[in-house]
């Protein structure tokens, strides 16, 4: 277990340094601090076994990102943030259900697996994302707003299966 | 719905409700990663969980401290599951001494997975019921959990010690020949009195000197005959009569007395039943042999001392439950409530045995003996239990006092050498 450890923590730095980097780059070297302090208390949750902090860190990052979307925070720091804090909150969760069992069959196995879906995931996500920012297409409110409608409708649906399943 | 399902499909919603109220393209792409790993955790998600679980133990009876193990094997019959997570619910008191409970894996279609562990337990009945499993997809996203059926039982028996035959005299026995004196002339080893001889009887019966002082008549020795007899052993489970200290308990004391004077009269061929009197009334119905000996230490398996308003004082106790002119055999600490029913029990006709652990003796183990504050409650104590103990004496009823550091065979040996008390006139308490 100690490669998806170091993951976590990895992952976890690397977060608090690119949102950090961000704020100091645009000028807000106050807001620069909480990052840093989110991802403390999180490395903190996860070392006393804190479970239910492990949420709310993640919540509270995605949060930082919407404000330094509102400050016009350059878009790649956000990519990066929202795909390292994703991957520390995926780590963290899957290191509790791991610690529920008391043996892991073929051990290596599982972790190599996690981490490839993870990484296929982040990547597919990456790729997705960028080619969503930069390739830009005029349309009007009307195709933008049913556009959007799709995304929510599919959610909708989702949960609505979720709930009858 | 899982909580991670819910997270990310709120962080989306949030995501793009602010991109199209606010007409930020960036916003709504940065909702992709996310939409991305829900939609993955969805897409490879578990589905139709069915899976077969079979629980084998080794033993379903064993002895305080003995190694039970426990396999359980789970196959699944529905679709592959990329993380399965088995945990199995231990009964309250066990102690894994080997192996794991819990087990994490991937199965796929028809494949199964083995999970095995020892334990050991005090005293006690033990109930397996299920085993909690959760499925998962590799991120973890959509978790389902169910509990399956995996039952279970383990009677950990009290430990039963050898103890020699117990000298027991009952006014009724039965007809079977066993090893209580029978208060009936016959064959037998004890000379019981002399009658008239009658055709048939053995002639080194004869009892020549008596014969010679009649002319017109012959006389023979007869001998007590020996016979089984039916014997209900009470065991006290209220809690008020209990005293624990640590781990120790009087209580477990008392069980062990009862299995091993159980397992006594049973091998002596007498007819057993036990009752439980605290919380409830348990009663195992008397029989003979192994079957009934296997009976009753289950039942003692089960025993755990409790409260009830209902059986808080002897008085209701069922004494129909037991044939008249029975023996009884009363397992307590004793509290001065119980005195007038003892006595009225043996007013009845009861032969009455009453092994009390000394509650005194025990609990002055653990206090400083020092103290004269101490040593004054203990004085205190003692005189009542010893006018309480000698009351019953006096009703006929017989005690045995029991030092629990002494072990029971020699107590017992010690205290029904004395004889059996003869029955003084006894006044029902009520």
């Amino acid at each position: 277990m100690k490669i998806i450890q170091r993951a976590f923590y990895f992952s976890l730095i690397l977060t608090a340094a690119v949102f950090t980097a961000a704020f100091l780059a645009h000028g807000f070297p106050a807001l620069s601090l909480i990052p840093f302090l989110i991802t403390l208390f999180w490395a903190l949750a996860e070392h006393r076994h804190w479970y239910w902090a492990t949420t709310p860190a993640w919540i509270g990052l995605v949060l930082l990102l919407l404000l330094a979307n509102s400050l016009k925070i350059h878009w790649v720091y956000l990519l990066l943030g929202i795909l390292t804090g994703l991957t520390a909150w995926d780590i963290s969760r899957w290191m509790r259900l791991t610690g529920r069992a008391q043996r892991l069959e073929d051990e290596s196995a599982i972790v190599r697996t996690h981490l490839r879906r993870l990484g296929g995931v982040l990547l597919f996500g990456f790729l997705l994302s960028l080619l969503g920012i930069n390739l830009q297409v005029k349309i009007s409110f009307g195709w933008a707003f049913l556009l959007g409608l799709i995304p929510i409708l599919a959610l909708n649906r989702v949960v609505a299966y979720l709930r009858r399943a | 719905m899982t909580k991670p399902i819910l997270v990310l499909g709120g962080l989306i919603y949030i995501f793009v409700l602010i991109a199209m109220g606010s007409l930020n393209g960036i916003l709504m792409a940065l909702a992709l990663p996310l939409l991305i790993y829900l939609g993955a955790g969805l897409f490879y998600g578990p589905r139709g969980i069915i899976l077969h679980v079979e629980r084998h133990l080794s033993s379903e009876r064993a002895l305080p401290g003995d190694p039970i193990e426990i396999r359980l094997r789970i196959t699944n019959r529905g679709a592959h599951i990329e993380n399965l997570l088995i945990e199995d619910q231990l009964p309250r008191g066990v102690e894994v001494i080997s192996g794991k409970t819990s087990l994490l894996t991937e199965l796929p279609r028809n494949a199964s997975v083995e999970l095995g562990y020892s334990l050991r337990a005090p005293r006690g009945y033990y109930r397996f019921r299920e085993i909690a499993i959760t499925a998962a997809d590799r991120l973890a996203i959509r978790q389902h959990f169910v509990q399956l059926e995996a039952p279970g039982r383990i009677f950990v028996q009290p430990n039963v010690r050898r103890i020699g035959r117990i000298q027991i005299r009952p006014r009724g026995t039965r007809v079977y020949a066993g090893y209580i004196p029978a208060r009936k002339g016959g064959s037998g080893v004890e000379f019981f009195g002399v009658r008239q001889y009658q055709q048939g009887d053995p002639l080194r019966w004869i009892n020549w000197r008596a014969s010679a002082r009649h002319q017109q008549a012959m006389f023979i020795n007869t001998f007590e005959q020996e016979r089984v007899a039916d014997v209900g052993i009470i065991l006290d489970t209220r809690r008020r009569s209990q005293v624990h200290i640590g781990d120790d308990s009087l209580f477990e004391h008392g069980v062990n007395a009862a299995a091993a004077l159980a397992d006594s009269l049973l091998n002596d061929g007498n007819r057993v039943g036990l009752l439980l009197y605290g919380t409830q009334l348990d009663w195992t119905f008397p029989g003979y042999g192994k079957l009934q000996r296997e009976r009753i230490l289950q039942s003692l398996a089960r025993a755990e001392p409790g409260e009830s308003l209902v059986f808080e004082k002897l008085t209701n106790l069922p004494k129909r439950m037991l044939p008249s002119n029975s023996q009884i055999v009363l397992i307590s600490p004793l509290h001065e409530d119980d005195l007038p029913v003892l006595i009225h029990l043996r007013a009845r006709g009861y032969a009455l045995l009453v092994i009390s652990p000394d509650a005194v003796a025990f609990e002055l183990a653990s206090l400083d003996s020092a103290d004269p504050a101490v040593l004054l409650a203990t004085r205190l104590a003692r005189i009542e239990r010893a006018l309480m103990l000698h009351k019953l004496r006096q009703a006929g009823v017989q005690i045995l006092d029991w030092n629990i550091n002494t072990p029971l065979e020699i107590a017992l040996h010690t205290a029904l050498s004395r004889g059996i008390p003869h029955m003084h006139t006894v006044e029902s308490a009520r």
